[in-house]
Order: C-alpha cells, then structure tokens, then sequence
C-alpha cells in the first residue's frame, strides 16, 4: 500500500506544537505580549480572508466590524458592568447581526462600489463614536477606559495560552470551511459570479454565510483586543492603519486560503516589533509598508501558501520516492 | 439673514468648483481605464507639498504652474513604473494604491513633520460682499478651477486625442479596433489628471490647510460624490459636487463646524440603502 501523508494536518500539528511550546523556551514577557496580540489580529485576518478573500468582494471597512464587536464590549463592560466572557460572547453576536445587516444592501453592487461603501463605514462609526450627544456612552476621541483586562503582568501566560487557544478554536474550523464545497462556491464568486448562479447556487446566499461568519469573528477579536488593550477608541481601534495591516497579511498570506493569511498575520505583528528599536514613529510603519507592497507585487497570490505549497510537493515527493 | 443666505451660496459655489475638479481627476482615470486609482489623492497632496517647496524661490502664480506640471509629470511615471503592470488587476490596483498613499503619507511626515502647513495664498487678501468676508484666494480657486474643467471639456470634444479618450471610455476594445492606442492615451489621461491633481491639492490646501494625511478628506468627498453621481459619468459628477459641496457648507454653517465630513459621511451610508449603484447610472460616455 502506498504510503500517504496528509501534509496540512501535518503542518497544522507543527503550527500548533511551536505555538503552544513558545513560551517555554522564550521568557521575554514583552514579546509575549506581541504573540498574544499576534493571535488576536489573526482572527482579524481570517475573517476578512472569508469574506473579502474568498468572495472577492473587497471591503476596506473591515474595522467596523472590528469596532462594533470592540465598543460594544468596552460599553458593557464599563457601564453595564457585565463580566468579561458573557460580554465577549453578547458583542460579537451583535457584531455579526448588526454588520450583516448594514453589509447586506450593498451586495446589490460590484466590486468599486462595494469597496467605496464599505470604506465609509469605519469612518462613520468614528464619526458616530464622537458625536456630541453619544460621548458619555462611548468616551468620543478618548475613548473608554479603562477596562476590565483577561489577567495582570505575571499571568500573561494565561492570557497567551487563551488567546492562542481561542485562534484555534476558530480557525480551523475556518481552514476546514474554506476547503470545503462553501469554500470552493465562495472562491468561484471570486471568478465568476454569474457562472456561479448559472449553475444553480445562489450567489447571495453564500456571500451572506461568508459576511456573517467573517463578522462574527471579527466582533470576536474586536472584543478580545479591547480587553487585551484596556481600552477602545476610534484612532486604536478604527483606523485605516489596522485596516492597511489585515490586507497586507491576508496578500502576502494568500487570499482565500485561511492557513496563508494566519502566517501572514504572524509575520506581520512580529515584523512591525522587530522594526521597533531600529525605526522610529513613521520610520517604522513606512518600512512595514514597503516590505508589504513588495512581497505582495512579487508573488500577489501570496508567499506564505505558495511556500505552503512548495512543502507539500516536496513532502510527497518524498514519500512516494520511499 | 439674506446676508447668510448669499454667504453659503457663494461659499457652496466655491466649494461645490473645487470638489468637482478633485472628483474629475479620479473619474476620467475610472473611465478610461475601469481601475479605482486611489493614488489620485496621494498626488493631491504631491500637488499642494510641491507647491509649498516651489514657494521658497518663486512667486505664487509661477509655484502654481511648476506644481501642476511636476505632479502631472510624477502621475506620468507612476501609471508608467506601477499602473501599467497592475492594470488587469483591479484588486492589485487599489491595494497597491492605497499603500501608496501610506506610504507618501509617512515620507512627508518623516521630512515635514506632522505640523500643519498653511498655503500660500495664490492672490492673497480679503474680499468683502454685503458684510460677509472672504479670502479672495477662494475666488482665484473657484476660477481656476472652472477654467480647468471647461478647458478639459473643450480638450474632449475638440481635439483628435480627447475623441479618442472618448473612445476608449465608451469601448476600449473598439476603440483599440479603430487604430487607438490605449497606452499613449493612458499617458495622457495621466498627464491631464496630473495636472487636475495638482490644481485640486492647492485648492483643497488653501481652503483648509496642508498636511501628511491630507488624502483621507478629500478621498471621503470623492467617493460620496461618485457614490451620487456614478463612476463614469461627468454629468452625474458636476450634479453630486454641487450637492455634496452645497450640504457641507450648510451643515457647517448652521449645524457644527466640526461636522465637516459626516454630511458626506451620511450621504454615502444613505446611498448604501437608497441606490448603491448611483443615481446617474454607471458608466456613461464622458
């Protein structure tokens, strides 16, 4: 019998070991900080991966969704007095029902126009959060704060090993929803959408159970980073510059394929640290940038699951040579 | 009151010139080439800093001339070194864009530094109508600004190379048929739209002020004004720059000088709902 390996159970074994074993051997406690950071913006790139990666549908708001999950948190929390799981839980059902509804008219139009609407919609939450009237519920420009956090300095490791946990949970089963028959329709909008009418499916439908999942999880990791954080504002939490960020991970990753954009998020929060010390204020994020622009125009379908891709071959050329 | 009323006519006129042009720029690129160039407004702000660099040695109407010209000869080499290659990916084009734009957003912080910058005006003074004043400069805009769009229409309609960009927008593949080649066209539309994105940073930079995220603002108005009058379509953009700079002035007026972007802001959530395709349909002829 012919010896066969599943290469991408095998790699997501090793992602998982290497994560899970990280704060064993490394002890630097700010770093730790990044890593958990790092595994709270992967879930801001997976869900944007669902949606816009894999439907084409470009949106340039995915912030919003991000917000509506943040602010709502940092709301219940700091006013209402809930408890953090049930308000992670409560704010990102209402990031998804809310985001879905607002996303869902603009699904009647093509790629500019979804891509110019949706760029709007972080900046009127900004707008909104600071509009006289509201500041007392959403601390306009400043922001609220502060706020519940998951633990103090010394359990950091407790916060890593559940935020770490929480990515997991939630991407791959992603990883598993992409590579399965949705995943394939939802790609194939990415190609043709009327072709994908035409053979029976309905369109809107998948691009509903894309945008509801994608802001589910997006209201999630809004949640998890204001509470990582401590706080929430509109320039932290709404600004195109988290926005530049998920696109860079999720191109240089590879759209459409969940497992490149978590990569890609990983390189993306460790690079912009590494950049610290050597580069300060715009320095660093200039550099960031240009890197990114130059790894996505080298290969725009995406480094990491290209060399995903390269491993795969290699790993079944070995074992069929054996 | 009536003093009021003629206030915000004239500002809303001025104002509505100024986003019409910025708008034009950006569509006349949409329509020839069906690619959102979101660096448009990255070389506004190219337009309005070289002005700035340009005014340590010359008088403001020569500045005025050299930033044009230097923005439309810079616009030329980014179609030529990175448009051109992106071209038959839109997707690409808009990413690639808006990093552009980041990134000239954090050379000019690194070299001018995040201070505001107030331009030179190009006829400086104040002018006064029934009590209300205004910077004379603001007229000098709205002037040029015509100027601009009527020389541009007369460019379309007269002149062998603005009929073949007409061409080209209504049918590229026929128009490439018919012996038109879209890659110098390209270059010219560029060139044209260089030249608009200069006058339109200098504009926006006198009417309010200069500085390294100065794209963001006038990238709002833009799309709302798109959004309104559909990409593509001049017509429908001339209508939606009066609308949106008419709203802006009334809501700043009367309601909060510091609700300057939400009325395009609502504008654009309300479209969502209404009519996400646009009221003057998508693409017409220029």
């Amino acid at each position: 019998m012919k010896k066969q390996i599943n290469s991408s159970v095998l790699g997501w074994v090793v992602l998982i070991i290497i994560l899970y074993s990280i704060p064993i051997y490394m002890k630097n406690l700010n770093w730790l900080g990044i890593l958990t950071f790092a595994n709270i913006f992967v879930l801001f790139a997976i869900s944007w991966d669902i949606s816009s990666g894999h439907t084409g549908y470009l949106s340039l708001g995915h912030t919003f969704f991000i917000g509506l999950g943040g602010y709502a948190s940092g709301m219940l929390t700091h006013h209402l007095g809930f408890s953090l799981f049930p308000s992670i839980v409560i704010s990102s059902l209402f990031a998804m029902v809310l985001g879905t509804l607002i996303i869902i008219p603009a699904f009647r139009v093509r790629g500019p126009y979804f891509l110019m609407l949706s760029f709007a919609l972080p900046l009127f939450l900004t707008g909104i959060v600071r509009i006289g009237y509201f500041t007392d519920y959403t601390g306009g420009h400043m922001g609220l704060f502060p706020l519940p956090v998951f633990a103090s300095v010394p359990d950091r490791y407790k916060v890593y090993y559940l935020t770490l946990t929480i990515m997991l949970l939630i991407g791959i089963p992603l990883w598993r929803l992409s590579k399965s028959e949705i995943g394939h329709i939802l790609r194939a909008i990415y190609n043709d959408e009327e072709l994908v009418g035409n053979l029976g499916f309905n369109p809107f439908k998948f691009k509903l159970l894309a945008f509801t999942v994608s802001n589910f999880v997006a209201g999630l990791g809004g949640a998890l980073w204001v509470h990582n954080m401590g706080s929430v504002a509109p320039h932290s939490i709404l600004d195109l510059y988290i926005m530049v960020q998920i696109v860079i991970a999720v191109m240089i990753g590879g759209e459409g394929t969940i497992i490149g954009p978590i990569l890609g998020a990983y390189f993306c929060v460790i690079l912009l640290e590494a950049l610290q010390p050597y580069a300060p204020g715009p320095w660093r994020l200039l550099i960031f940038t240009l890197i990114g622009a130059g790894m996505i125009a080298v290969k725009p379908t995406g480094i990491f699951i290209a060399i995903c891709q390269k491993l795969d071959d290699f790993i079944q050329k070995k074992v069929r040579g054996s | 009151m009536a003093g009021d009323i003629l206030s915000i006519l004239i500002l809303g006129l001025i104002v509505s010139s100024m986003y019409m042009l910025i708008a034009t720029g950006f569509t006349i690129i949409y329509s020839v080439s069906n690619i959102l160039d979101l660096s448009y407004f990255g070389f506004l702000m190219v337009g309005a800093y070289s002005y700035l660099l340009f005014y340590e040695v010359f008088p403001t109407y020569i500045c005025l001339i050299l930033a044009m010209i230097t923005t439309s000869i810079l616009y030329i080499l980014m179609y030529k070194v990175v448009i051109r290659r992106l071209i038959d990916n839109p997707v690409l084009v808009v990413v690639m864009t808006v990093l552009f734009n980041l990134v000239l957003e954090y050379i000019l912080l690194i070299v001018f530094s995040r201070a505001q910058r107030n331009l030179f005006p190009v006829i400086p003074g104040v002018t006064e109508i029934y009590g209300t004043k205004f910077h004379t400069n603001m007229f000098f805009v709205m002037a040029a600004s015509s100027t601009v769009m009527i020389a541009f229409w007369l460019f379309i309609k007269k002149t062998y190379a603005g009929k073949a960009i007409l061409a080209i927008s209504m049918d590229a593949k026929g128009a490439k048929l018919s012996g038109i080649d879209p890659d110098k066209n390209m270059t010219i539309v560029y060139a044209i739209a260089g030249l608009m994105a200069g006058l339109s940073g200098i504009s926006y930079g006198a009417y309010t002020a200069v500085y390294p995220d100065m794209f963001m603002f006038p990238l709002i108005i833009v799309l709302a004004i798109v959004l309104i009058g559909g990409l593509g379509s001049i017509k429908g953009t001339i209508i939606a720059s009066g609308v949106i700079g008419f709203l802006e002035i009334i809501t700043t007026y009367w309601i909060d000088p510091k609700a300057r972007g939400l009325s395009a802001l609502i504008c654009i959530i309300l479209i969502l709902y209404i009519r996400p395709q646009g009221f003057f349909g998508r693409k017409q002829t220029l």
